[in-house]
């Protein structure tokens, strides 16, 4: 069976916080899943985990800084992505399970640059 | 006595704390099968563990020994014993992390309020920091539970070398003493022999700590006896027996089982403190002050 790549990616996700998790993701809420879309400000491909700040427009609140929290890089790189697979500047489509507290942050699903799944070679 | 067995097939949960873990259970299915080959989490059944009951271990649940072969066809070193050079993956359960509040383990009442605090810091939504949590160290035994490893064997030492927390634990095989000058250190002082064909090391001189991110606190005089012995070439099982005078109402045992990585894979570098934001993990905390203080040898 092939699997749909969207399903691919949000397996690899999750699975990649599993993989590589030094610490408790208990401040994220997995019961719930939300989208934010908005511009990369920053992408930190750092240990222990790679955090990915994206501009977001809210409506209410103006321009809103949210930090998206991901797998450690060496679980990403085994698994496709580069170290500039998100840059700066992308315009990008996030899933995340978001933080309990309400502030503008979560746990990465699944993440569409410029309209592509990451993965690959860019 | 049954013991407690942390698969290396059994965890894709591991590392995720949450209070419901009905939804990511079957999230996390669908990540093993595809990704990260888990054959036996999608079967993963969601049933309650088992209470302990007197010594007998709670079950962790599904698990896969694997088959054993005979020890011909092991690597061997040239002393003749097996070789358990290679890199290995001993799963990611972290020793204990989402299911440890459905076990009974066996903590005195100070270290149970210790853990049941943390638990439900966790359940609110506030882990609070440990020690690798502001990446200092897994130290043992909560470094032979979690994730990928590197053994480089060789008759005389033994060294472990994690690829998270980049940590290296060595294993002294040389039948004199180690580390009599040193104080207590994450990793303790290891020492090991041969017992036929299994590796039995016993650790001592430990820093007091948590044994997972959930929080099951230890004190200094924490004892860690490992019997490790290949099952195939390919597969290693740990049974491991914690004393501990104070944290400890009786030895707790449990097995891990490590499985070979395939051919090629490669141990990647891992440099905690490159960007450690992570919630809930201020790096000014001290993990310690979070210990009863009869965990610390000498404390007023």
């Amino acid at each position: 069976m092939k699997a749909p790549r969207a399903l691919l990616f949000t397996g690899l996700a999750i699975a990649a916080y599993a993989a590589q998790a030094h610490h408790s993701f208990a401040m994220f809420d997995f019961e719930k899943t939300t989208e934010v879309e908005g511009v990369v400000r920053e992408m930190r491909f750092a240990a222990p985990h790679v955090w990915i700040y994206v501009t977001v427009k809210d409506p209410a609140k103006g321009e809103v800084d949210f930090g998206i929290e991901g797998a450690a890089p060496n679980t990403l790189l085994r698994a496709g992505w580069k170290r500039d697979s998100i840059r700066s500047g992308d315009v990008v489509k996030v899933k995340v399970h978001p933080l309990r507290d309400g502030a503008p942050g979560g746990s990465l699903v699944d993440i569409t640059v410029n309209g592509k799944a990451v993965g690959g070679a860019r | 006595m049954d013991i407690l067995n942390f698969g290396n097939n059994s965890g894709a949960v591991g590392g995720l704390e949450m209070r419901n873990t009905r939804s990511l259970f079957r999230c996390l299915a669908a990540a093993g099968i595809l990704l990260v080959c888990v054959p036996a989490l999608a079967a993963e059944p969601e049933k309650p563990l088992q209470s302990s009951v007197g010594d007998q271990m709670a079950d962790l649940g599904p698990r896969r020994p694997a088959k054993p072969a005979p020890a011909s066809t092991f690597p061997h070193g040239r002393d003749g014993k097996p070789d358990l050079t290679g890199i290995w993956f001993a799963g990611i359960r972290d020793f204990v992390t989402l299911d440890d509040r459905r076990i009974d383990i066996p903590l005195t009442p100070d270290y149970a309020a210790v853990r049941a605090r943390r638990v439900k810091a966790m359940d609110d939504g506030k882990p609070l920091p440990d020690y690798v949590s502001t990446c200092q160290a897994f130290g043992m035994p909560r470094l032979m539970s979690y994730g990928v490893m590197e053994f480089v064997h060789r008759p005389e030492q033994l060294w472990v070398i994690s690829e998270v927390m980049h940590e290296v634990r060595r294993v002294y095989l040389d039948g004199k003493p180690h580390g009599e000058w040193q104080e207590s250190t994450f990793g303790g002082v290891s020492t090991g022999h041969w017992e036929g064909d299994t590796l039995v090391i016993e650790t001592r001189k430990l820093r007091p700590g948590f044994m997972s991110m959930t929080g099951i606190p230890y004190s200094d005089r924490m004892v860690v006896t490992e019997r490790i012995r290949m099952v195939n070439r390919d597969a290693l099982e740990n049974e491991m027996t914690l004393t501990d005078p104070v944290a400890l109402s009786r030895p707790w045992k449990v097995m891990h089982r490590y499985e070979r990585k395939e051919p090629g894979y490669e141990i990647g570098e891992f440099i905690c403190n490159e960007y450690n934001v992570s919630g809930g993990t201020p790096a000014d905390v001290d993990p310690r002050k979070d210990l009863p203080l009869s965990a610390i040898s000498g404390a007023p």
